[in-house]
């Protein structure tokens, strides 16, 4: 699998998947430093940054993930209302073979 | 009673209108998030930092708002669109088989109890074989017409 190419054509779940990847490295990051900090107000900039900002990354990722299952199913419903709208009715007689006498 | 949401974002469930306020949503959450973080690392009182931590969780909680009401309204599209569409087909089912001349228009699912016209919905994709009517009348006990695409 040429990967370049799945990740172009899935850009919405690789997307998703840095974004998670991101919101786990924020929060482990934020939990390092909080943890090497002694003061109070010197972890409060880790736990916005690291800690709201992981949480914010992983929400946005899983957007992009759930956006990109709703998008397939929507194309699915393309398709499947395409072909319905091609079959032409042909003008014949009625004919119900289950019903024919053996 | 269909709703009209605008022009819609190509090849998905949602309006421009929709992608605007998800992005404008997300990026005011970010820059307050930013915001945040930013006097809270240079502010070294704790109590005036909490107010500012406070604005960060505000700021996360709206983002969330945003990408929440995404889904759903994406979610909320498709399910009236797919009851749309599902609406159309036993119309186009009903009036398909029974126009057709052939008199090897059954087909079935190997396995399968049901026989099937061609055409019928039931079967998309999946792979069949031709049932012939002198077969047909034959497995009669063992087959019955597909209740969808015969009604």
């Amino acid at each position: 699998v040429n990967v370049w190419k799945y990740a172009r054509a899935q850009w919405d779940r690789t997307t998703a998947g840095a974004l998670f990847g991101l919101g786990a490295v924020a929060l482990v990051l934020g939990w390092i430093g909080v943890s090497k900090e002694a003061l109070t107000a010197l972890q409060v900039p880790y736990i916005v940054s690291g800690g709201l900002g992981g949480i914010f990354l992983l929400g946005l990722g899983a957007v992009f993930w759930l956006s990109a299952d709703l998008r397939d199913e929507w194309r699915k419903l393309d398709a499947l209302e395409q072909a319905v709208r091609q079959r032409e009715p042909k003008e014949t007689s009625v004919q119900d073979d289950w019903l024919e006498p053996s | 009673v269909k709703v009209t949401l605008g022009r819609r974002l190509e090849d998905s469930p949602w309006a421009r209108r929709q992608f605007g306020a998800l992005v404008g949503l997300n990026g005011a959450g970010l820059l307050l998030l930013v915001v945040a973080w930013h006097v809270t690392a240079h502010q070294a009182l704790l109590g005036k930092q909490l107010g500012w931590l406070s604005v960060g969780v505000v700021a996360v909680l709206v983002a969330a708002a945003a990408d929440v009401r995404w889904l759903a309204a994406g979610r909320h599209a498709l399910l009236v669109r797919r009851r749309e569409v599902l609406a159309d087909q036993p119309a186009v089912a009903a009036s398909s088989p029974r126009s057709v001349t052939s008199t090897t228009d059954w087909v079935q699912v190997p396995g399968g109890t049901r026989a099937h016209r061609p055409g019928c919905l039931l079967i998309v994709g999946k792979d069949v074989r031709t049932v012939q009517p002198a077969r047909l009348r034959k497995a009669g006990r063992r087959l019955r017409p597909c209740e969808v695409c015969t009604r």
